[in-house]
């Protein structure tokens, strides 16, 4: 039967493909125009582009190293110290990333949905299903982004065809009016989401056939691509540039714009309902990432004692990191992508150069 | 198989309790029976009958019936049984017999070389007229017997006695099935009766494949429980972790299917059942076909399935009699699913916190109806949702008389009044009526029990962060779904994990030619229900001949 632990190749690239959308979908719109104005969804297809590039390098590394987690990988590669040394920044990556999505939520249903609503209960209430997601373990958390893909799927469906009534060509005119380097300018600032999926790596054991998952990681990569950059599109071909540039949640604003008949309007928080799915699958993949690398690096027999605790030191950390909306605009646009470059190209890359230089290294992990 | 091992915990940790329980009383059954009446009988026969009589405490309805039987009337023998578990048509007749040629029994047979039990084997071989007559020599399986409404013929100077198969009771005869009714289809349902059930099912399936095997569960009430699969479809890990917690039970009293339910389900705090319970026999031959093993438990018309999925708590057995609409009704019934979860907590966090999702003149209207009421709107529909799960329960319970009163009380009192004394907006009444009606669609009654508990969770979050703790409950909900199973199988599948294969029964039903396999997460070794010659001559040649003619 079904209960021993590993996951399929469609699970692993249903989760793949709503990592990639996680929280991009809310926000990447409104960072691709602010650099690439109207070809900001130039950008987002260039976007998909690298992403398939990186997939490939990690699917080198993950294929390289199967079944070793990237902690365990860092110790094969960088031998006990470093290893460990790299492993232990790479699992703060992955704290401070859990707590950049907590906040961004918080913020989110505090500044529109809910504006009463104290931000530590919007927090508490989300990293705890988060939590409780990662400690039911891979298979569940697989099994429920399998579940709520077709739901996800659907809003994303329903709300593209509501919203297309009012698109207007001429808002994506002149195409190129810049030249190439405001897009370039775009795409480096949403690579900083594409670097993530490098936390995906921490999953990929518990693909059952390694050859379909790394095929499984490059169609997730694409197909969540692909929805952003349609997204992008979309907001930039009804909104036009300028508007959007000027939300910081472009695409909540799109679905207020979402009037059928004048009575089916304003669904907007039902919409948000799809953004909170993927960053929620986001949140408890980081989750599990995380305790499993930190099980892993200090050999702990079970991950599931560390979940609680660090899902309280990320709300706190999350409070700490963010003070305010602006604060992390310019965080986010200026850092994050030099950040995230370290462990989603670099590492990798280091990893592979290691593995590739001592012939050795890594071949009698495979299995 | 890990969550085994976790029912096999659980049952150990109980069976230490139950012993201490009864340890504790010092009312132990096996105490209650001294250490001799596990061997045989002895050879006087009044101290046999003393013995039974004080094994019973002398209970009125042990009928004793003392005979003189041979040729010089000096072979005593007795017939033993429980008034009103036998069927006395059966005993008079052979005690009729017993009367007119009780003359030809000896006491000895030619030879003399056995002695006295020449006697029972003579009374079985020439006297009995009865289909089933067993000798037994252990006092408890013969005090067992007697209970379960045999007949027992004991001889003097005899250690061993006959039994004689004389079952017969009252009971109630194969009826329509009350709860899960249908329009198209079979209207039996199964009845209390162990014996009657399985033949039912029988009738449905005759092949020899179809096996059943039968334990006694429950150490005073000695309970036949039976399983039942069929040898080609079922996956034998299912039916051997079946036998194993069945075996694991220990318990004083098995009284209902339920019993069983709470012993050997995967997982005991979830709302949601993990077994499927039917009176009907055709669902249960339907699911013996797919793979899945029936328990049967004497004594309840209620039975058993496992192992099952969230999703066949929403078919109906019509799904399948009716031609095939390709899902219309089973979408209506997912409909329902949401309306009757979601409809008062979306109602509460719209009105409450988003009311901006409501086009302005209907939100006028609510709000005019509104203005006179008290309580805030989560009060409101908490205070209503009360009292309908009150007069629900109510229905149920009350006696068949009073039923209009109930009635009266709800839709006038409650209703009407509750909206003119300004106690509850009549948008609030509408939001509780569609509740309560999508709440009876489904067709399984077990589902609608969790469903009604999830309903109060999501109102009071809803009413305490709005949609978005409505996601927060109903994400909650999907993460321990996807976290249950049922002896081994995803809770969820074919979704999550999802098999596209079997999705073919699963929001819509497609043509039963079709479906070629058998769902493949119950694990059946033989995976295809039509062979392909029949699928392929599916469309008959005369099709569209109409140019020949």
């Amino acid at each position: 039967m079904l209960n021993n632990g590993k996951i399929g190749a469609y699970p692993f690239m249903v989760l793949v493909t709503m990592f990639i959308v996680g929280d991009a979908l809310l926000y990447v719109p409104a960072w691709l125009a602010s650099a690439a104005k109207q070809d900001a969804w130039i950008a987002a297809l260039l976007c998909m582009a690298e992403g398939a590039l990186l997939a490939i390098l990690y699917n080198a590394v993950a294929k390289r190293f199967y079944p070793a987690t990237i902690v365990e990988m860092s110790g094969i590669a960088f031998g006990k110290w470093a290893g460990a040394a790299v492993a232990l920044f790479f699992i703060i990556f992955i704290v401070i990333d859990i707590s950049f999505l907590l906040m961004e939520t918080g913020d989110f249903v505090t500044t529109q949905m809910m504006p009463d609503m104290p931000v530590e209960v919007i927090l508490i209430l989300f990293s705890g299903i988060a939590v409780s997601a990662a400690r039911r373990g891979v298979q569940t958390m697989s099994r429920s982004a399998e579940s709520l893909f077709p739901w996800f799927v659907a809003l994303y469906v329903i709300f593209v065809l509501f919203i297309s009534p009012q698109i207007k060509l001429s808002r994506i005119e002149p195409v190129f009016h810049a030249g190439f380097i405001p897009v370039l300018h775009g795409s480096f600032k949403y690579l900083g989401n594409m670097e993530e999926v490098v936390i995906l790596l921490m999953l990929f054991p518990f693909v059952k056939l390694p050859e379909r998952g790394t095929k499984a990681l490059f169609l997730g990569v694409l197909l969540g691509n692909f929805i952003l950059s349609a997204f992008t599109a979309i907001t930039i071909l009804v909104m036009g540039s300028t508007l959007t540039t000027m939300f910081s949640y472009p695409s909540y604003a799109l679905a207020q714009k979402i009037s059928i008949g004048d009575f089916f309007q304003r669904i907007e928080a039902i919409m948000a309902f799809m953004w909170f799915i993927t960053v929620f699958i986001k949140i408890a993949v980081c989750y599990f990432a995380a305790s499993f690398g930190i099980a892993q690096l200090l050999k702990l027999p079970d991950y599931r004692i560390v979940t609680l605790p660090l899902g309280m030191i990320t709300i706190v950390l999350g409070l700490q990191l963010v003070p305010n909306r602006p604060y992390f605009n310019q965080f986010a646009s200026l850092f994050w992508t030099p950040y995230t470059l370290t462990f989603g190209q670099l590492l990798p890359l280091l990893l592979l150069g290691v593995a590739l230089l001592r012939k050795s290294v890594g071949k009698e992990e495979r299995v | 198989m890990k969550c085994g091992d976790k029912v096999n915990l659980k049952n150990r940790i109980r069976k230490r309790s139950v012993n201490t329980r009864t340890n504790g009383n010092g009312r132990d059954e096996a105490e209650l029976l001294p250490e001799k009446d596990h061997e045989s009988l002895s050879d006087s026969l009044e101290e046999n009958l003393d013995r039974i009589r004080a094994s019973l405490g002398n209970s009125w309805d042990l009928a004793i019936r003392s005979i003189f039987l041979g040729s010089s009337g000096d072979i005593r023998v007795a017939v033993l049984h429980m008034n009103g578990l036998s069927d006395n048509k059966l005993i008079s007749r052979f005690m009729e017999s017993f009367m007119l040629n009780g003359k030809e029994v000896s006491l000895a047979g030619p030879g003399n070389e056995d002695g006295p039990a020449h006697t029972l084997r003579s009374l079985k071989d020439h006297l009995i007229t009865l289909g089933t007559v067993e000798e037994k020599h252990d006092y408890k399986a013969i005090l067992n017997c007697l209970l379960s409404g045999d007949s027992i013929i004991l001889a003097d100077r005899c250690d061993s006695v006959l039994v004689a198969a004389t079952k017969g009771w009252d009971e109630r005869g194969v009826q329509e099935a009350s709860v899960q009714t249908v329009v198209r289809g079979p209207r039996e349902s199964f009845s209390e009766n162990l014996g009657t059930n399985i033949a039912l099912l029988r009738r449905k399936i005759k092949s020899p494949s179809l096996w059943v095997e039968t334990t006694t569960i429950g150490r005073i009430t000695e309970t036949n429980v039976s399983i039942a699969y069929v040898k080609w479809t079922v996956n034998e890990e299912v039916v051997d972790e079946v036998r194993r917690r069945l075996a694991d039970i220990d318990i004083d009293g098995i009284l209902e299917s339920g019993n069983i339910e709470e012993w050997i389900q995967d997982k005991t705090f979830t709302p949601f059942p993990t077994m499927l319970n039917t009176e009907r026999p055709d669902v249960v031959a339907a699911n013996l076909l797919e793979g899945r093993v029936a328990i049967f438990v004497d004594g309840t018309p209620v039975v058993l399935l496992v192992p099952v999925v969230f999703m066949q708590f929403f078919q109906s057995p019509e799904d399948y009699y009716n031609r095939s609409d390709f899902g219309l009704l089973r979408m209506l019934r997912f409909v329902a699913l949401f309306t009757t979860l979601l409809a008062p907590a979306v109602f509460i966090s719209i009105t409450t916190f988003h009311q901006e999702m409501l086009p302005p003149t209907l939100m006028i209207s609510i709000a005019s109806q509104r203005e006179r009421v008290p309580f805030p709107a989560a009060v409101e529909a908490f205070l209503m949702e009360f009292t309908f799960e009150l007069l629900r329960e109510a229905g149920i319970r009350m006696p068949r008389a009073v039923g209009p009163a109930i009635s009266i009380v709800g839709a006038l009192v409650l209703g009407e009044a509750a909206v003119q004394a300004g106690i509850v907006s009549s948008a609030m009444v509408i939001i509780v009526s569609i509740t309560a009606i999508t709440s009876f669609v489904f067709p399984s009654f077990s589902m609608t029990i969790p469903i009604r508990f999830l309903r109060f969770v999501l109102m009071g979050l809803a009413a305490f962060c709005g949609l978005f703790g409505v996601f927060i409950g109903l994400i909650a909900i999907n993460l321990h779904l996807c976290g249950l199973y049922s002896f081994g199988v995803p809770y969820m599948s074919p979704i999550a994990p999802t098999i596209l294969g079997d999705q073919k029964d699963l929001f819509i039903r497609l043509p039963q030619w079709m479906m070629r396999k058998r769902p493949s997460f119950i694990g059946s070794p033989n995976k295809t229900r039509i062979s392909q010659g029949e699928a392929s001559s599916k469309f008959p040649s005369w099709q569209g001949d109409d140019g020949n003619r």
